[in-house]
């Protein structure tokens, strides 16, 4: 064991989380010389010391309590008007029945809306066709609603989860991907873009063309261009957009990894999502050289072999799903 | 009431709480917004960001009020949601970016010390939560982290999503960073914080 070991296996003694069996191994390096025990003594000292240390707040109570009561009261406001609404089509419908009662089948047929079409994909991913020609890639679990006739002077669509859109050109209908909680739309012309949506966020990424993204509070939004992805941050209703290093986030839809001149950093950050493993890069002089390369569906310790041949690598693999990259160089 | 002049108990603050008596929630905000912040504060160092993630805490507590099971106290309950709302926050604002490298090993040597003529122990504490301030990032936050949300390497790695032995390394790095601030205390001077700010880079 090398000195390092030792200060952990002391901060573990500090903390309280040391072992039976790790505290024999440090009693008896600490009793093999004085320089050890001044070691854990300064440690001690250090650890005990830096207790206190917290930034003492003293906030305007009242003016953040009135920041608390208003998110409560914007947070109640829609609940209480989806509630009002639905029992409004409830009694709506309920006129329609009697109307249709009274007068029968033509006048019925004439108060109808257009049909409104659901498809969910609670199993696996789904392509969905819509009528303007639009196709739409729907993640596991997403749902679209829309209409049977794009009628309007838009194309208002309805999106729950994550789904990959191509839209057909039409400069005429804007596209518009309104989110499950009205929290934000996205409106196009014609282009290929991914959202992705939780509780805390909605995300936007655009492959191709330009799309307009606005949260509910903003009417304009901020437009995005190809390469750029927008990260709306509901509670804070903050937008922060970022350059796009790899559509990687998109292998879902696309099928596969693919890199062009991207920095190991991400390589290994898109590599882990992609096959859920963990990979370490020894070699931090490395983080920025740039890797080229298509990679189709290939065996996670396939594509570690030829990025280890690219910049003479090694790599081993450390536990279950867990792997090390060590030495090379750029060039 | 027989219990007049003392302040309600927990328990009654959080029946009241349950149904839906927002006096109660002024009265749990009142006593535990400041305290909050600071703990929020060692893990986002930006106080915009901390009022409104703690905020975020109560509204989410009135948010559940009606089915709340709180086994430990309420302060430690909102603690731990307030710290659990800062580690949310730090992922999804993609802030950390705990590469697994070696990077830290190059550590200075220390050299023996006698704390015994370390004279002035008030000047000591403030030099070390100056140094703790000081660290990089990542290595202030997994200190913190253990330090003061008594969270174990394996915790602290797990809710990072980085491996053990990152954190290791990290601990590592803090503790002997935190070492020489003692070893320097006695002529701690701008001299000695400018060569802390030389040594460990920039904050990240």
């Amino acid at each position: 064991m090398q000195d390092n070991d030792y200060i952990v296996l002391l901060h573990k003694h500090l903390s309280g989380e040391i072992s039976p069996a790790e505290q024999t191994t440090l009693d008896a390096w600490l009793q093999s010389s004085t320089e050890n025990a001044r070691l854990a003594d300064d440690l001690r000292l250090a650890w005990e010391k830096s207790e206190g240390y917290e930034k003492t707040f003293d906030t305007d109570l009242d003016a953040a309590f009135g920041k608390v009561q208003a998110r409560i009261r914007t947070e109640e406001q829609p609940i209480r008007a989806t509630f009002v609404r639905s029992q409004l089509l409830r009694v709506a419908a309920t006129i329609a029945l009697l109307l249709a009662g009274v007068w029968g089948f033509r006048h019925f047929y004439h108060v109808e809306a257009p049909a409104q079409m659901v498809v969910s994909s609670p199993t696996g991913n789904k392509e969905v066709t819509l009528p303007d020609g639009t196709q739409v890639w729907l993640r596991e679990g997403a749902e679209v609603a829309y209409p049977a006739a794009f009628a309007g002077n838009t194309r208002p669509v309805q999106l729950k989860g994550e789904a990959y859109f191509k839209v057909a050109h039409d400069a005429s209908k804007p596209f518009r991907v309104q989110m499950e909680d009205g929290k934000g739309s996205v409106e196009v012309l014609g282009t290929q873009f991914n959202v992705r949506q939780n509780a805390e966020e909605i995300a936007v990424t655009v492959r191709e063309g330009k799309v307009r993204f606005a949260p509910e509070t903003q009417s304009n939004g901020v437009v995005l261009t190809a390469g750029k992805k927008a990260v709306l941050n509901k509670a804070r209703r903050q937008i922060v957009t970022e350059n796009v290093l790899t559509f990687n986030e998109l292998s879902w839809q696309s099928g596969g990894l693919e890199f062009v001149r991207t920095p190991l950093r991400q390589v290994v950050r898109d590599l882990q999502t992609y096959y859920n493993a963990q990979i370490t890069l020894g070699n931090s002089n490395m983080l920025d050289c740039t890797y080229t390369a298509p990679l189709t569906r290939q065996p996670l310790e396939k594509v570690l072999e030829s990025l280890s041949l690219t910049y003479q690598m090694q790599w081993e693999k450390t536990g279950a799903n867990a792997y090390r990259l060590t030495g090379g160089s750029c060039q | 009431m027989t219990n007049s002049g003392k302040s309600p108990t927990e328990q009654t603050l959080l029946t009241a709480l349950a149904q839906g008596d927002e006096s109660a929630l002024r009265q749990i905000f009142d006593r535990y917004y400041n305290g909050l912040l600071g703990a929020v504060f060692r893990i986002v160092p930006d106080e915009d960001t901390c009022q409104d993630l703690v905020q975020e805490v109560f509204v989410e507590l009135w948010r559940k009020r009606a089915d709340l099971d709180i086994h430990t106290s309420l302060q430690a309950y909102l603690r731990r949601a307030a710290v659990n709302r800062a580690l949310n926050h730090l992922k999804t604002q993609r802030r950390i970016q705990l590469q697994e490298s070696d990077d830290w090993a190059t550590t200075v040597d220390t050299s023996p010390s006698d704390i015994r003529q370390l004279e002035k122990q008030e000047s000591l504490e403030a030099a070390l939560h100056k140094a703790i301030e000081l660290l990089p990032e990542k290595c202030r936050l997994v200190f913190s982290l253990s330090r003061f949300e008594h969270m174990s390497h394996r915790e602290i790695a797990a809710q990072l999503d980085i491996s053990v032995k990152t954190i290791e390394n990290q601990i590592t790095k803090a503790m002997k960073l935190l070492r020489e601030v003692l070893l320097h205390s006695r002529d701690l001077s701008p001299v000695v914080i400018w060569i802390l700010n030389y040594w460990w880079g920039h904050r990240g």
